[in-house]
């Protein structure tokens, strides 16, 4: 290649990496930010005066505060009546609950009407809001429906109806802004589907694990350009077991999880067969990446590193926790036959989880019969109320038909409603993909 | 081969045959572009809020505007400086983030209002053929052809610009406030939604009427009390089905989050 041609193709690697930098420009001012990054002193208690990363990216996304989207509803059922009130305000069973976590604590102050006790009092200021809103005497039938412990959410539909959206607006935004939740979004390598939120994310890096990150432009003039995780995330922190993940992590922070192709302390946790593919002798044994989501939901349930609400986000459900799984060289069988136990004990603990699923009828049925809340996107059909463990559907096969990009309808047994969302991709201009390789996962792969 | 249905295409004739929606279009166009560049002030900012229920034909959310209002850094975001800018927010001080921000606006309600105004004037639009006299839809004072909602627009304007100082006579004496009132109650065909009473029994009305015309919460109270009730006559005055449209626009869509 001559020079003037390679230095043509530097200038236009240099002009993608520009552009991530332009799009993923990093929020480093709030209290995780500092806490994560390299140059702080590590004390999560001193950095108690910096503002939450879910204090400031509603704004970021074009969101309306929740506390006011809300006020909005209860001043309109004033003004026209509890009958004519909005579905979410009016039954707030079928939305509200399951996106407000609070613990019994928390809703005893707020039925006492105790706005000044510091368990209120000192919440962030969105997440304070809501709680005032929610002791309001007119709101009582809201609080009323408020359960303690975490919730979960299970989205549905073909690829392209809004489910990754979804995740990004309210597992990424919503959660933090109302909850100060900590996020864990379990990354698979196949795509980076939180993107939209990468300025405000840690990436957890397994340990010790060589990986390649490379930016693939849609548009073909430009090069794929190989770049760091911090071109496109805010920063990182490694970890050698979830454990240790759980160790490490903060409240109202927002992870990226890359999963451990070494699956350390997996085996411990689950008491079943992780294989990495270094060590299998046929491609059969080779345990999926997948597969460390069960070690992680495991530790949150077991190990009380790390009490405080968490939401995870996990992608591709049909093929983690399929209906009638193999009993493998894997424990396929056995992880997802555990799966449902182990997320009831997090759940408890403060443990969410937001599922996304090509079809409800294809996820297992034991964990089907975990799930609480169902959410429908555009143009796919409710499930029937025959299939076992979703009780009730309230909404007709169809009703889903009418439903726009953005918007998605939510239920859970008797009651419904439909929400919708800006769109998250509208922030960046960076069209393609950033595909991220385990390289020695590959040749090991490639040598069975 | 190419099946061509026309001689010249819609953008290369000088005459229309549905006038009031091209009429429209280019009005809501420079909506859009206004917004684009930013405004000098909040006093502009809520002229172009008042222009954008006229052009939408009164089709935003009535309570568009207090919640615009009400969230100060997406006020702050549509000015043009950016040290004014980084006065009110951190958040949307670079002009990518404003920018951003401004998009985000237009997206969530403009875009949509805007169809829905084209939608309303499109049931009604008069077509004109060739056999008939051309109109030139570039050269229309009204906007789309609808003389009654350019008048009551054109009230509309009036008041609010003597409220924010910018048009005589300036409002200093009670007299003034009560003159004023009826001014609006006109604005509104009588519909004022209570406005007027309001206005006459708040002490804090009348002193915010012949206070600080700049003063960020007196801007927030226009908005509120005021391009409320001025948006509900608007789309009255632009729609056929009046039943309908003097109704405040409030359905069960679906809830933002």
């Amino acid at each position: 290649m001559s020079k003037s041609a390679q230095r043509r193709i530097e200038k236009k690697e240099q002009e993608v990496i520009e552009q991530l930098h332009g799009d993923f420009e990093p929020w480093t001012k709030s209290r995780q930010a500092r806490y994560h990054s390299d140059s702080c002193n590590k004390s999560w208690s001193r950095l108690e005066k910096y503002h939450n990363d879910g204090e400031r990216m509603y704004k970021d996304f074009g969101l309306t505060p929740m506390h006011k989207a809300l006020a909005k509803e209860s001043r309109k059922s004033q003004r026209y009546g509890m009958e004519d009130a909005h579905p979410v305000y009016r039954y707030p069973s079928a939305y509200l609950d399951a996106l407000i976590h609070i613990d019994d604590a928390e809703k005893w102050a707020l039925e006492d009407g105790r706005t000044d006790d510091p368990i209120i009092a000192e919440q962030p200021r969105p997440r304070r809001k809501v709680l005032e809103w929610l002791a309001r005497p007119e709101n009582g039938h809201v609080l009323d429906a408020m359960g303690d412990g975490g919730t979960d959410l299970h989205a549905h539909s073909e690829p392209g109806e809004g489910k990754t959206s979804l995740a990004n607006m309210i597992g990424g935004v919503r959660m933090p802004e109302v909850n100060n939740e900590t996020v864990l979004w379990y990354l698979t390598l196949d795509e980076l589907e939180c993107l939209p939120l990468a300025p405000f994310m840690t990436v957890a890096v397994p340990a010790g694990v060589e990986i390649e990150v490379e930016a693939k432009p849609r548009d073909h003039r430009l090069p794929d350009v190989e770049i760091d995780l911090t071109d496109v995330f805010r920063d990182t922190i490694s970890y050698d077991s979830p454990r240790d993940l759980m160790q490490q992590i903060v409240p109202g922070g927002l992870y990226a999880v890359l999963p451990d192709p070494l699956f350390r302390g997996c085996e411990k946790l689950t008491t079943a067969t992780y294989t990495p593919a270094r060590e299998a002798e046929e491609p059969a044994e080779v345990t999926p990446l997948r597969d460390n989501i069960f070690a992680m939901v495991t530790t949150r349930a077991k190990d009380d590193e790390f009490l405080h609400p968490t939401t995870a986000i996990i992608d591709e459900a049909g093929d983690l926790l399929p209906l009638n799984p193999e009993a493998d060289e894997n424990d396929t069988n056995r992880k997802v036959k555990e799966y449902p136990k182990v997320y009831g004990k997090a759940r408890k603990k403060n443990f969410s989880a937001l599922v996304l699923s090509h079809s409800v009828a294809r996820i297992d049925e034991g964990v089907r019969e975990k799930e609480r809340w169902f959410v429908t996107m555009p143009n796919t059909p409710a499930p029937s109320s025959t299939l076992s463990g979703i009780g009730k559907v309230p909404i007709k096969s169809d009703y889903a038909m009418r439903l726009s990009k953005g918007e998605a309808v939510v239920w859970r047994n008797q009651h419904f409603c439909e929400i919708s969302w800006p769109n998250p991709y509208r922030r960046y201009e960076f069209r393609g993909e950033v595909s991220i390789r385990y390289p020695t996962r590959e040749v090991a792969l490639d040598a069975l | 081969m190419t099946i061509s249905f026309s001689s010249t295409s819609p953008e290369e004739r000088s005459t229309s045959v549905e006038p009031a929606l091209d009429d429209l279009q280019r009005k809501q166009d420079s909506l859009f572009r206004r917004l684009e560049l930013g405004f000098e002030s909040r006093r502009d900012v809520l002229l172009w809020c008042h222009d954008a229920s006229l052009r939408t034909l009164g089709q935003v959310p009535d309570s568009w505007f207090a919640e615009l209002f009400g969230t100060r850094y997406r006020v702050a975001a549509l000015l043009a400086d950016s040290e004014q800018r980084a006065e009110v927010s951190e958040s949307v001080e670079s002009d990518g983030r404003a920018g951003v921000e401004r998009g985000v606006l237009a997206d969530d309600t403009l875009v949509e209002a805007c169809r829905q105004g084209m939608s309303l004037l499109a049931e009604q639009a008069a077509e004109y053929t060739n056999s008939e006299e051309p109109v030139d839809p570039t050269a229309q004072s009204f906007l789309a052809m609808r003389p009654a909602v350019e008048d009551l627009a054109d009230r509309q304007r009036l008041v609010l610009e003597r409220a924010l100082g910018v048009a005589d006579p300036s409002i200093d004496s009670r007299a003034d406030v009560r003159e004023w009132v009826r001014d609006v109650v006109r604005a509104t065909d009588g519909n004022d939604q209570g406005f007027g009473q309001k206005v006459l029994w708040s002490p804090f009305w009348l002193d915010a009427l012949r206070g600080d015309p700049s003063s960020a919460s007196f801007h927030l109270l226009l908005a509120d009390d005021l391009l409320r009730p001025m948006n509900a006559a608007l789309r009255q005055k632009a729609s056929a089905a009046t039943e309908q449209a003097s109704k405040e626009r409030t359905n069960h869509g679906a809830f933002e989050t």
